[in-house]
């Protein structure tokens, strides 16, 4: 299995794609968190934000984009023709000949990905975080730990619910519209919780319990969020690998 | 011209996934309506209506490499990328107006393809449909936002003026590149 | 006719294409020889119109093949792949390229069968066997009847029996007046087509003549490439 991850690592990190989506996701959060200082400032001076505390996680949202891309590339990195004289050789045609048991393959590329979005998670959460205390003082509370923890943990489940739909859906398209859409201002799933409280429960609403006190409505507790979040992830995952080792590739 | 339009038409319609993309849309539409969000439902079928666009200008840089057979059919570029444009237009601006009717805001249908238009601009400069797909997205959904939220002060410019700059940008790139 | 003159292209820092320069007759089957990235598909985009040259011209019956009005009709391409876009059918990746000429419908089912693809025409382009899709890139070359075939390495992908109805196709042509340009790096298959041969290393024209001027006195088209080309050892 190490082995598996150590290729899985070193193919990833060999492709174009993966960097944007890696210093995508660690160079946004930052950034937003600077440029929309004074906004949030106001907001918070407004009293907008119930809980001043959430105001400083919210940067980070944008910052999720470099985690999903990772996520789709992971998979659709496979998917890619080798080169115009050859539209119907993939790379997973390689990847296959060098790992055939298909599950290991799942689960390696799971990990790979986990540690990845861990280390970019943790990284932006960090800076984002700390540059949040030197641009809006006193005015935001020191972030605890947990919620930390919280937040990265996040964006390591979106990436692999991008992964695990790029599993089932085989397209980067979808996946991508599905999940920029749900992370955006119009997203389906908040939607949803309008028409149906049930709909707090989606994996990516629940998730943000884990991190941020004022979402919707609902109240959920952190560890249950965490729980939920996980669930789904695991279950679709595993939707995706059963199809993946199934299929013809 | 017209047999390079007739041909960029052709294209459109035999093609399964923007037909895909177009009922995906319309069906988007109707449902988000239901739940009457407090945008209303415009911003969702933007949403199909910027896949639509990348996918009908992305589609050529699909593996397979159909552009090169596309320049040696027509090799006149600007006179092909005039082509691709008014086929754009003239298929799927039938269903962009069925979405904002769908919507309950047929007003929309002028801003809507000017967004069509932007998505195929991004895409023809990008050539990557996957890649255009996250940065018209992101583009729209989140950074749009974001700015009118977080910087009220910025004054964007109205969307014809980035529509227009976006195709003229891929008119250019479009007829210097080396396909 | 095509007249090639002084084509000279440079990619970043490195030379692709140096004062590239021959004709192509017509009745005439010209073989374009080259080592592996010595500049024959370089060449050949820039006659088609898809790369641009820094300097010197490439032409087809005197005209650049990006101002012709209707170019299928002029030159027929055959370049690596099909260019279909692999979900749609072979009958409807013709049609488009028809309509884009102006060239009637009827003339789609013609070259299928021309090419033997009649059959698997409502196939979606992706699920094509390399073979069959060199046959439907052929099929595209072929939709406009055109006097002038370009060819890059057409019997790539192609069974022995594929490979045999090639050459006698190249040889048809060209003797129907047809002006035919192929690129190769087989010799053998090369010394039993082509009249005229054209021999291009690291992006120069080192050998341009009959195919028996260019042979010489060496023993096969073969010795005669490796003579001119070998000169720092196995390129590939």
């Amino acid at each position: 299995m190490v082995s598996q991850v150590r290729a899985e690592l070193l193919k990833l990190l060999s492709l174009p794609t993966a960097w944007v989506g890696l210093v995508l996701g660690l160079i946004a959060a930052p950034a937003l968190a600077l440029v929309s200082a004074g906004g949030t400032r106001r907001a918070i001076e407004n009293g907008f934000h119930a809980d001043a505390s959430d105001a400083a996680f919210q940067p980070l949202g944008i910052g999720l984009l470099g985690a999903l891309i990772l996520g789709v590339v992971v998979m659709s990195s496979e998917y890619t023709s080798t080169g115009d004289d050859s539209p119907g050789a993939r790379q997973l045609q390689a990847t296959l000949a060098a790992m055939p048991r298909r599950w290991r393959l799942v689960a390696a590329k799971a990990v790979t990905l986990s540690l990845l979005v861990t280390v970019q998670g943790t990284i932006t959460a960090v800076v984002t975080l700390a540059l949040n205390r030197v641009v809006l003082g006193d005015l935001v509370p020191a972030a605890a730990p947990g919620r930390v923890a919280g937040a990265v943990l996040y964006w390591v489940l979106m990436g692999l619910l991008a992964y695990a739909l790029m599993l089932i859906f085989r397209n980067g398209i979808v996946t991508l519209t599905v999940l920029i859409l749900n992370i955006s201002v119009v997203s389906f799933s908040y939607l949803l919780t309008k028409v149906t409280p049930l709909a707090a429960y989606l994996p990516d609403i629940v998730g943000t319990h884990m991190f941020l006190n004022e979402v919707g409505d609902v109240r959920i507790a952190p560890l249950t969020a965490g729980v939920v979040m996980t669930g789904w992830v695991v279950a679709l995952l595993g939707l995706g690998g059963w199809m993946f080792d199934r299929r013809d590739p | 011209m017209i047999g390079a339009v007739k041909a960029e038409v052709s294209k459109l319609v035999t093609l399964p996934s923007p037909a895909i993309t177009v009922a995906l849309t319309w069906a988007v539409t109707v449902l988000v309506r239901q739940a009457d969000p407090p945008g209303g439902a415009v911003p969702y079928s933007q949403a199909g209506v910027l896949v639509l666009g990348v996918l009908a200008a992305g589609h050529e840089y699909q593996r397979g490499g159909q552009i090169r057979a596309t320049l040696l059919a027509v090799p006149r570029r600007p006179l092909l990328f005039a082509a691709k444009t008014v086929a754009l237009l003239v298929t799927a601006g039938p269903a962009v107006f069925v979405a904002a009717l769908l919507a309950g805001e047929p007003g929309a249908t002028g801003g809507l393809l000017l967004d069509l238009l932007l998505a195929a601009g991004v895409a023809t400069i990008v050539r990557h449909p996957v890649g255009a797909t996250a940065v018209v997205l992101t583009a729209y959904q989140i950074v749009v936002p974001l700015i009118r939220n977080g910087l009220p002060d910025v004054a964007l410019p109205p969307a014809p003026v980035w529509s227009a700059a976006i195709i003229a940008a891929a008119a250019v790139t479009f007829h210097r590149r080396d396909a | 006719m095509i007249t090639i003159e002084g084509l000279t292209r440079v990619r970043g820092r490195a030379r692709v294409l140096h004062e590239v320069g021959f004709t192509a007759r017509p009745g005439r089957v010209t073989g374009f020889l080259g080592p592996n990235g010595a500049g024959k598909t370089s060449t050949l985009r820039v006659l088609l119109g898809l790369d641009r040259p820094q300097a010197g011209r490439a032409l087809i019956d005197g005209r650049r093949y990006a101002d012709l009005e209707r170019p299928l009709t002029v030159a027929g391409a055959l370049l690596d792949g099909s260019g279909a876009h692999r979900s749609r059918t072979a009958r409807a990746h013709l049609r488009w390229m028809a309509a884009s000429n102006g060239l009637p419908k009827g003339r789609v089912d013609e070259v299928l069968e021309l090419v033997g693809l009649a059959p698997e025409a409502g196939k979606r382009a992706g699920k094509y066997s390399l073979g069959m899709s060199r046959r439907l890139g052929l099929a595209a070359a072929l939709l406009g009847d055109p006097p002038v075939l370009i060819l890059d390495e057409p019997v790539n992908g192609l069974d022995p029996a594929g490979i045999r109805w090639m050459r006698a196709f190249l040889r048809d042509s060209a003797a129907e007046g047809r002006t035919v340009l192929l690129s190769s790096h087989l010799m053998g298959e090369l010394a039993e087509t082509a009249d005229d041969v054209v021999i291009i290393d690291h992006g120069t024209v080192v050998a341009d003549g009959t195919l028996a001027e260019v042979v010489g006195e060496h023993a096969t088209l073969e010795d005669a490439f490796l003579a001119r080309t070998a000169g720092e050892g196995a390129s590939w």
